[in-house]
């Protein structure tokens, strides 16, 4: 069963279109990269799959499934938090996430917490970036779902965080499970990557296995990634 | 899925910790106000005075509680958090406005407990006012009645102009999402005001039912049927109100982040 069919996904915001004809499937228990500069419309696929943006047209299915709340039992989005008051302590936001999440996994946010060294007694407002992003990652990784979308979860952090944030992911993400990291610096999560699907123009203009791109096209993906950007690939060369 | 019961729980959390805020206000308020009525020589308690500035520091925190439970509701719609639960907008919706409503008659409980304290202290006065108004109550109606159907009114007032609320807000939410992004927040304020505009002036149609309940009951002779009949009117309203609020989270209201 495909885990993630999108058909024809079309999407426009403030007279803009951000995102127009886009296929694509996804399936397998793979690591997968949305590549594409800034503005690509990386985080509004995300914001569709995870059903907070509207007022699209096409379809979007999670295991073969259209409504809106069941795809939101199926995914796991990287919510940045920005509902909670800065004074909340980190256990108020791991209760909240225990109380509206059936799936969500104490035991397994407790191992992840420990290894990323979160202080559950810290407040929102007295987190640096990077904890804060251990947080986010923490808490999209303890649900258990079949699609994990992760936004952008290296924007701005050191490359110590970076790197416990990668050994997180490859360590908790379940084995049944799709993950979608959305990112422009190819280079932060490139050796993690099972495959690579890349915005531009508004639409999918390439969908590759990374193996292949190394095989194939005797490039890293990051080289892959930048000579698609440079030299201009259509949508019919996917 | 996420249950109701979960997802009403978690919103009501956030919202009686600021009842206790504010009603801790207020009550700082009423003990600031007696001890300078008190150093002033002004105080008498016999005469009610306490109670007097108990009922006086309970109205602000009724409007307090009224705003915050309304940018509560407001803020839940659009936030990441609350939008990402896995259950149906329908739920969501239901869950977010009796969260208000629950912490609103929470924060009045409280105020109802600090006037009986203050009844209490004052009762020589409280009596007299309690049996002046009961000799003084117009209408063909027993006071229960009356006291019935105003708490009726004023709850279900309550929750349309927090449908109310809701509707300008993703109303103007909806519409935004159409309109060019360039000074898009300039466009927004013209665009509330408008909307507010035009929502307020269907509304005054609907307004002018709470005005009959309370003539009916002072006046009428033809039954209860003119007062039941208005305030099923206020709930028809508050229903159609929250459709329309419900269509636009499931079509159109996106969060913002």
């Amino acid at each position: 069963m495909t885990t993630i069919e999108i058909e024809k996904l079309n999407y426009r915001r403030n007279l803009k279109t951000i995102l127009k004809d886009v296929s694509l499937s996804l399936e397998g228990d793979k690591i997968i990269g949305l590549l594409g500069e800034n503005g690509a419309g990386k985080t509004t696929l995300m914001r569709l799959i995870a059903g907070t943006a509207k007022n699209a047209s096409g379809t979007i299915a999670i295991k073969d499934d259209t409504e809106a709340d069941t795809k939101k039992a199926l995914v796991s989005y990287s919510n940045p938090l920005g509902g909670f008051a800065p004074n909340t302590p980190i256990s108020k936001v791991v209760a909240f996430y225990e109380k509206v999440y059936p799936d969500f996994d104490q035991a397994k946010y407790q191992q992840l917490a420990d290894f990323l060294q979160l202080d559950e007694s810290l407040k929102l407002a007295a987190l640096s970036k990077g904890t804060r992003e251990k947080l986010v990652i923490s808490l999209t990784l303890a649900r258990q779902t079949s699609v994990y979308l992760l936004d952008e979860p290296f924007s701005g952090i050191d490359s110590m965080s970076r790197k416990k944030i990668i050994n997180s992911i490859l360590k908790w993400k379940p084995a049944e499970a799709i993950m979608i990291i959305s990112d422009h610096y190819v280079s932060e999560i490139a050796t993690i990557l099972d495959e690579v699907v890349i915005i531009k123009d508004q639409t999918v203009v390439a969908h590759k296995d990374a193996d292949e791109i190394r095989e194939e096209f005797g490039l890293g993906i990051e080289a892959y990634y930048e000579g698609l950007y440079e030299e201009g690939v259509t949508h019919d060369e996917i | 899925m996420t249950k109701f019961s979960s997802v009403f729980g978690a919103l009501l959390s956030g919202r009686i910790r600021r009842v206790h805020q504010v009603a801790l206000t207020g009550l700082i308020a009423i003990v600031v106000t007696t001890a300078w009525t008190m150093i002033s020589g002004n105080f008498d308690l016999a005469n009610g005075d306490l109670f007097g500035i108990i009922g006086g520091w309970s109205f602000v925190v009724y409007l307090v509680l009224f705003v915050e439970m309304a940018r509560f509701t407001e803020r839940a719609f659009v936030s990441d958090s609350i939008r990402l639960m896995p259950l149906n907008d329908t739920k969501l919706y239901l869950a977010n406005l009796t969260a208000s409503m629950v912490a609103f008659l929470y924060g009045v409980l409280l105020q109802v407990l600090l006037h009986v304290v203050g009844g209490l202290l004052s009762w020589h006065a409280f009596s007299k006012t309690l049996s002046e108004m009961w000799v003084a109550h117009p209408g063909n109606y027993p006071i229960w009645v009356i006291v019935l159907s105003i708490l009726c009114l004023m709850f279900l007032v309550l929750v349309m102009m927090w449908t109310t609320i809701s509707l300008i807000h993703l109303v103007t939410t909806s519409i935004s999402l159409f309109l060019p992004a360039s000074r898009q927040k300039a466009v927004q304020v013209i665009l509330y005001i408008f909307v507010t505009f035009v929502i307020l002036y269907i509304a005054q149609l609907v307004f002018r039912a709470p005005t009959g309940t309370m003539s009916a009951l002072h006046t009428t002779s033809t039954g209860a049927g003119p007062v039941l009949i208005n305030l099923i009117w206020i709930a028809v309203v508050i229903v159609i109100e929250s459709l329309l609020n419900v269509l636009m989270l499931k079509r159109w209201v996106e969060t913002s982040h």
